[in-house]
């Protein structure tokens, strides 16, 4: 067991105790004094692009969509509901997967010793049979036919599938109803011991608690368990090019509204170690700055009948993808690009003002403190960050550090027309006229 | 825990609530008026044009830029709908960074948020004919956006089908047929109407230092515009019972992949009722929760449906079952969720659905302590139905909730509506 020691981010005036246990599990505790809720989080960095990987030196492909799958089937026990060994103690539990991780949490307000234990039990334990395998397929199929029908989640995949030519994150998480019809119990048992080892794993509890008695309980439920010495996971990623696999992409659907996003795709290659959390957070402030509701761009837009109140911009980086996406509802899709277009390369030659700048800072940290007062949050922030090797409650000082020249390199090198990709969703009865 | 202070002037409430766990301060300030449908329409843009520019800060962009300057402060209004009221809201999250800045961001944004509300004339900023325009525009891609997520829309179908023939039935949005009749004169007097006939609580909840004085300060801006009318007491009363013995069953076809299947009930129950606790618990064994007889039968048991739920309205008292399932297993799905709710009405009930379902109740109102927004609503129902609970109390309530009490509330269901939205070549 490596020693405790405490993180404390000063600005954000919040205390992380962390710990590796002698199997390989990362524990982080933060104590939020007089909070009712405790909300705990166990990963793993395991998520929908891990589709191929390295088991006893051999390649091995699995079907899209079995880490989604194999979240499911992380529910099924033999002796007990998982649910309700958690309703029995007053806690709600669900889970998610990611491109790049899968989360079991539950949120609670009493018995914390017995659903800590449970979090960590359950997702421990595997039990598979042929027929609960079969079973799921039904159930997940209704969750992607669901998918099916949003036009929001379709123009999201479709712009990414539009941007990468080869990288898994291009795959639908939860894969397609066909891909997982070839999913089996087999399949399932090698995914599962190759990425639920505690070494791969974190666990992240938020809210009133001792963390001290916390952080007793959680290392003598571990020293419990028999694991396997940890293996070296080796992922296998195909090579993906710089430029987007294509410009555009267009999909009809049964909607009333037409849907637009504008991405670009981000280089990782040479993202150095700890560069993550400053990548992100300047990017945020060049898009705040370029597309936030204060901009005088915004409101054109809005005037112009080119979008509506839902127009927003989001930005992700993690150490194998990186992409801006800006849109939203956009009756006139092609206007809203040739005016993007032309808003970028004018900011680009313009530079971004330093009023400009510093409101979107003011604004982020402010953002940043309210977040704070979200326990669940904190939770999943601070893992998130922590599996991408960043510490998110240093987010206020990363914040302050960041320079006006910063922000228009950035903008520079990352929102270039070559890497720009639409995608676009109309419906059925404009595609028809 | 949760006990408001309040101040009352004529029509304007502004309760309190200093709490200094949070790091946000929220401010709401919220305005209700009896649905109708011959103003649905203008009342439901009201809140989105507040926000196109007061009398001050012309455009929507300059409101935006005054809260961003505030460290971020969320400024916003929205329009709910609660029975038969509809909610127009004005209000700010303010991050508390006393410890970086001496300066006043609270009154500022007590002031930004007041100007939202109050500070537009007649053809100036949020009322000239341009705006107008731009706001019709959106509000009719808002309510023909809502058809898009195919579940929220069911729900709401379902739902105005069980409140059918009542002013719950109105849609919060209003109606795409009135659009065209919506200019600067016809919703500048639905704005000056709103202020002769709601009923206006403020509410603070947050680490506010002075929130005393500052609900003084809410108090001297508020009352001079409302003064001089006193308004009926407006409450919510749930759906009446008494009125059906079976379902009436609406299909709906559009292009879908998955189909929607909707059961509504009346129970006569909402709030302010004595069995409401009852009512809760069996919602929770119903359907409330992971461990319910519909999650554990629909779901788990016959791989129907990736999402099935049961939903109480705490104000109408309608209860809505709900789930996406393949449209050839209609019939399927609708005998097990009637068997389910049959299995409580004669009583099949297990010690534990009873234990885990207090829990979860328990859970999830406890929670409600750690935000301030919900202690805001929680209160705020209370308003509306005229009768405060408080939570503690409550949760006193359902400890004590029997099998017998939870049989009676199933008993109450009264079927109103099967809704099913489902392909545009599905048959049954």
């Amino acid at each position: 067991m490596t020693d405790s020691f405490v993180n404390s981010a000063e600005a954000s005036q919040m205390q992380v105790i962390e710990r590796t246990l002698d199997n390989g599990l990362t524990v982080c505790l933060i104590p939020k004094a007089d909070f009712q809720q405790t909300f705990a989080m166990f990963a793993t960095k395991y998520g929908s692009i891990d589709n191929e990987f390295e088991l006893d030196g051999k390649p091995v492909r699995v079907p899209d969509g079995i880490a989604h799958f194999l979240e499911h089937k992380m529910f099924e026990d033999d002796e007990q509901e998982v649910f309700s060994q958690f309703a029995e103690h007053g806690a709600s539990v669900n889970a998610f997967t990611t491109f790049d991780e899968t989360a079991y949490y539950f949120s609670g307000t009493s018995d914390l010793r017995e659903n800590i234990d449970t979090l960590l039990n359950f997702v421990q334990k595997i039990y598979l049979t042929d027929e609960n395998v079969e079973k799921e397929k039904g159930i997940i199929a209704q969750e992607i036919r669901m998918g099916d029908d949003n036009p929001d989640r379709r123009v999201f995949m479709d712009l990414l599938s539009a941007m990468y030519a080869a990288h898994p994150v291009r795959i639908d998480i939860a894969g397609s109803v066909e891909s997982i019809y070839q999913i089996d119990r087999e399949t399932l048992l090698k995914c599962y011991h190759t990425f639920y080892h505690p070494s791969n794993m974190m666990l992240v509890i938020a809210g009133g608690f001792d963390p001290l008695q916390v952080m007793a309980w959680v290392t003598e439920n571990q020293a419990r368990k028999h694991f396997p010495d940890p293996v070296e996971i080796k992922r296998i990623y195909p090579v993906e090019p710089k430029e987007p696999k294509t410009d555009a992409s267009t999909t009809v659907l049964p909607v009333s509204l037409s849907r637009c996003l504008i991405g670009w795709k981000d280089t990782v290659d040479g993202l150095a170690k700890g560069e993550l959390l400053r990548r992100e957070l300047l990017t945020g402030l060049v898009l705040d700055a370029l597309f936030g509701k204060t901009t005088a761009f915004y409101g054109e837009l809005l005037r112009d009948g080119l979008i509506d109140k839902a127009f927003s911009w989001e930005y992700e980086l993690t150490d194998q993808y990186g992409y801006t996406v800006v849109g939203g509802n956009a009756p006139r899709p092609a206007e809203l690009v040739d005016r993007v277009k032309t808003h970028v390369r004018d900011a680009v030659n313009r530079g971004i003002a330093d009023e400009d700048f510093e409101r979107a800072r003011k604004k982020a940290i402010g953002r940043f403190l309210m977040s704070l007062d979200q326990v669940s949050y904190v939770a999943r922030s601070y893992l998130t960050y922590r599996l991408r090797d960043a510490d998110f409650l240093q987010t206020i000082e990363v914040l302050q550090s960041l320079q006006l020249e910063d922000a228009n390199k950035r903008l520079k090198e990352h929102l270039s027309e070559e890497q720009m990709v639409v995608s676009t969703v109309l419906p059925k009865t404009e595609a028809a006229s | 825990m949760t006990k408001f202070t309040t101040k009352r002037v004529g029509r304007v409430y502004v309760h309190f609530l200093p709490h200094t766990r949070f790091r946000t301060k929220d401010l709401t300030i919220r305005l209700h008026i009896p649905l109708k449908r011959e103003n649905v329409t203008q009342m439901a843009l009201l809140p989105y044009m507040w926000m196109n520019g007061t009398t001050s800060k012309p455009t929507t962009r300059e409101i935006m830029m005054a809260a961003d300057d505030l460290y971020g402060t969320v400024v916003r209004s929205s329009l709910g709908k609660r029975g038969e009221y509809h909610i127009m809201e004005v209000g700010a999250n303010i991050p508390d960074v006393s410890a970086l800045t001496e300066e006043p961001v609270v009154e500022k944004a007590l002031a930004l948020v007041c100007e939202i509300l109050l500070n537009h004339g007649p053809n100036t900023a949020a009322f000239s004919e341009e705006s107008v325009r731009q706001e019709v525009d959106l509000h009719r891609r808002r309510i023909e956006a809502a058809r898009d997520d195919k579940m929220g829309y069911a729900l709401q179908s379902c739902l105005a089908e069980v409140a059918s023939g009542t002013a719950s039935a109105l849609p919060r949005l209003g109606y795409l047929e009135d659009l065209k009749s919506m200019n600067s004169k016809v919703l500048y007097e639905a704005y000056q109407s709103l202020f002769h006939s709601a009923e206006i609580h403020a509410y603070l909840v947050g680490p506010y230092a002075d929130a005393d004085a500052l609900s003084e300060r809410i108090v001297e801006r508020l009352s001079p515009v409302l003064a001089g009318e006193t308004a009926a007491k407006m409450r919510v009363e749930p759906l009446p019972t008494g009125q059906r013995q079976s379902f009436r069953n609406v299909t709906e076809h559009q292009d879908v992949a998955q189909a929607q299947l909707d059961l509504g009930y009346r129970t006569g129950v909402n709030f302010s009722s004595e069995s409401y606790p009852s009512m809760l618990m069996m919602n929770g064994i119903l359907g409330g929760f992971a461990h319910s007889k519909l999650f554990l039968n629909v779901r788990e048991k016959h791989s129907l449906a990736y999402s099935v739920w049961s939903h109480f309205d705490a104000m109408t008292g309608s209860l809505a079952v709900m789930t996406g399932i393949e449209p050839k297993q209609y019939q399927k799905a609708l005998d097990i969720i009637e068997e389910q709710v049959q299995a409580i009405q004669r009583g099949a009930i297990t010690d534990d659905e009873m234990d885990f379902t207090f829990r979860g109740l328990q859970n999830q109102y406890t929670v409600l302590l750690d935000q301030p927004s919900s202690l805001t609503s929680w209160h705020y129902n209370g308003v509306l139905c005229g009768e405060h609970r408080d939570i503690e109390q409550l949760l006193q309530q359902l400890s004590c909730v029997t099998k017998d009490e939870v049989v009676a509330a199933a008993s109450q269901l009264e079927p109103s509506t099967i809704y099913f939205l489902t392909g545009e070549e599905d048959a049954k």
